[in-house]
């Protein structure tokens, strides 16, 4: 109530400002309505408040017979105008990612177009020797087991114990690749 | 001979052993002891030690009988000889809030105080915490936030904790344990809830300064203990399949944006809170000479040297506080209880909010990350990482609860204002 009655007295004075005569704009009889209404309001909050905490001490804070209601509307008041405002950022970001999107979008077309162009006219280089590289035939998962059994048998060596290897299993088909790990690791260190 | 004799009594009356045998003296005692311990965890447990260590240390000294490095009675209003009933004129029209706002004699601080009384006086005058917050903005990275706005709302929610909390530091004056808490003290107490050191300083040097040692270290060993304190209900209040969901990637945020986002957050909030304006306007000052990528030398100043004696002077000071009188009381159990119980709640608001968005969003968004919005910045969000990953091992929630954590930064700084505009 008191954030949209500030609101709406500000727009007036700006208005007013701007003709430098008294308000007379079609906000005004809503203006005059919050008026009477918000100052009544907010004299008899900020008076009820005042009063509990011209008290002693709790104790006798607690006697006041609208302490349980000022406490509830603290609380309440609190939690909307916190959600408030921070709703307003929330709509206000918003929008600024949406309008950076969109130049985003605009300025990478512009590229692609300028890069489309430049093919087009640029004559096309002659090709590169390419060395054909035949992938060997290998098992992977021999390779990968021997790995794994030489990695383990040189920890048992340092150890002084023997394992016995019974059965390799993937531990989750849902991990990353280790650069993708990495990756992620890199962009989160500095939290 | 007798020379001698007298020289050594004098002595040992004058000496710190004397204050001791005093009455009351057993009190410092117990203090000293309680210093200790947290001696212990801010060394061996690293318990925030940044902090910790410097409060403990504080308090240590201020409860060694005869150190006169901070005199507790130069801070209290009531003991101002100058407001005692045969100064006050017949008829003088003060009332009982007016001697309590005016009577603080800063002149007399200045004759009489001791070091920490001088240092004091940076928390007494709410300069300490903004310059921190400076340091903090300088340090933080919005991008997450500026990419997913929408963690506005789960840091919103997590200040649930401060305003329940407070309903129930009121709830515990009908009670009748201890001496009760006023509405100021129930608000500096609930304002542990947002799990933001300067935060709870500023708001506690400004309410309820006789609360300022016992809320400190309240505040500060939680935020230690949060991945203590936080995984055993975000586990109870979400199940397997909400915990495992993988989030998108946040989208490439631009300088340009970077940059207007501390201009207009301090714009938006200052006009709606002014009374949070030292807070936020420092910190998103930080964010500025960061993102702004032109005051290098400032940001170091900022986050290294600037920051770090800060936190040597808020440190020690706030210790100071924790005097025997004003600590050893039913009541600083209360506030530990307190505070482990807005702590809990915000955690449980920041989750519950999580749901709901994990509802609307048909399963896209993870609740954990709600836990991130008690500021606590960046544990909150290291233990949503952990808790994730325990449930899905290649789900990385980190950049997405950094988001959450630092609006509960921004969010605990407004809650702090809208307390101290209603109650200050």
């Amino acid at each position: 109530m008191n954030i949209a009655y500030s609101i709406l007295s500000a727009a007036a004075s700006v208005e007013a400002t701007a003709t430098e005569e008294a308000y007379s704009g079609p906000w005004k009889n809503v203006i005059e309505a919050f008026h009477s209404t918000a100052e009544a309001g907010s004299d008899q909050t900020a008076g009820v408040v005042d009063r509990i905490q011209a008290l002693p001490d709790a104790h006798t804070q607690l006697t006041d017979p609208d302490y349980w209601g000022s406490v509830g509307i603290i609380t309440l008041t609190g939690i909307l105008v916190v959600f408030f405002i921070l709703a307003i950022l929330i709509f206000l970001f918003w929008l600024m990612g949406t309008i950076f999107k969109n130049i985003d979008k605009s300025k990478k077309a512009k590229a692609e177009a300028a890069k489309a162009a430049a093919v087009k006219t640029a004559p096309a280089p002659a090709p590169a020797p390419v060395e054909q590289v035949v992938p060997e035939a290998v098992d992977d998962d021999d390779e990968i087991m021997a790995v794994i059994s030489a990695a383990i048998a040189a920890y048992a060596e340092d150890e002084g114990t023997a394992y016995t290897i019974r059965d390799v299993k993937r531990r989750d088909n849902r991990s990353r690749s280790a650069w993708s790990l990495a990756g992620i690791g890199e962009n989160t260190r500095p939290f | 001979m007798e020379i001698f004799v007298d020289t050594i009594k004098s002595l040992a009356t004058g000496s710190g052993f004397a204050g001791f045998g005093v009455e009351n003296g057993w009190q410092s005692i117990i203090m000293i002891l309680l210093s200790f311990v947290l001696f212990y965890l801010a060394i061996k447990k690293q318990y925030e030690p940044l902090l910790m260590l410097p409060i403990a240390f504080g308090m240590l000294l201020t409860n060694l009988p005869g150190s006169g490095l901070y005199h507790a009675e130069l801070w209290n209003p009531a003991t101002n000889p100058y407001f005692a009933p045969e100064y006050l004129q017949e008829g003088a029209n003060l009332t009982i809030t007016y001697v309590k706002e005016v009577s603080l004699d800063y002149g007399r601080v200045l004759h009489e105080g001791g070091l920490l009384d001088m240092l004091y006086l940076g928390v007494k005058l709410g300069i300490y915490p903004p310059i921190i917050f400076l340091g903090i903005g300088a340090m933080t990275d919005f991008g997450p936030l500026i990419a997913n706005p929408k963690s506005f709302l789960l840091g919103a929610a997590a200040q649930g904790g401060i305003f329940f909390t407070f309903l129930g530091a009121c709830l515990i004056n009908a009670t009748g344990i201890g001496d009760g808490f006023s509405l100021k003290q129930a608000a500096s107490i609930a304002i542990i809830g947002g799990a933001d050191g300067p935060t709870a300083i500023f708001l506690t040097s400004k309410l309820a300064p006789e609360l300022l040692g016992s809320i400190a270290v309240a505040a500060y060993s939680y935020m230690a203990l949060v991945p203590v304190i936080q995984p055993p209900i975000m586990k109870l209040l979400t199940t397997k399949k909400e915990r495992e969901v993988k989030m998108g990637q946040l989208r490439q945020v631009s300088k340009l944006e970077k940059v207007v986002f501390p201009i207009a957050v301090t714009v938006i909030v200052v006009l709606i809170v002014p009374d949070a304006a030292s807070l936020v306007g420092m910190l998103m000052l930080g964010n500025l000479m960061k993102e702004s990528g032109v005051c290098e030398r400032l940001v170091k100043t900022a986050t290294n040297e600037l920051m770090n004696i800060i936190t040597i002077f808020l440190g020690v000071t706030v210790g100071a506080t924790a005097v025997a009188q004003n600590f050893l009381k039913v009541d600083t159990l209360l506030i530990i209880a307190l505070g482990l119980i807005a702590f809990c709640i915000g955690t449980a608001c920041g989750v519950l909010l999580g749901k709901l968005m994990y509802l609307l969003s048909g399963g896209k968004i993870n609740p954990l990350i709600g836990s991130a919005g008690v500021s606590a910045v960046p544990m909150a969000a290291r233990v949503s990482q952990k808790v994730g990953q325990e449930t899905n091992p290649s789900n990385f929630l980190l950049m997405h609860a950094m988001g959450p954590n630092v609006a509960g930064v921004i969010g605990s700084a407004v809650a702090a204002g809208v307390l101290l505009s209603v109650l200050g």
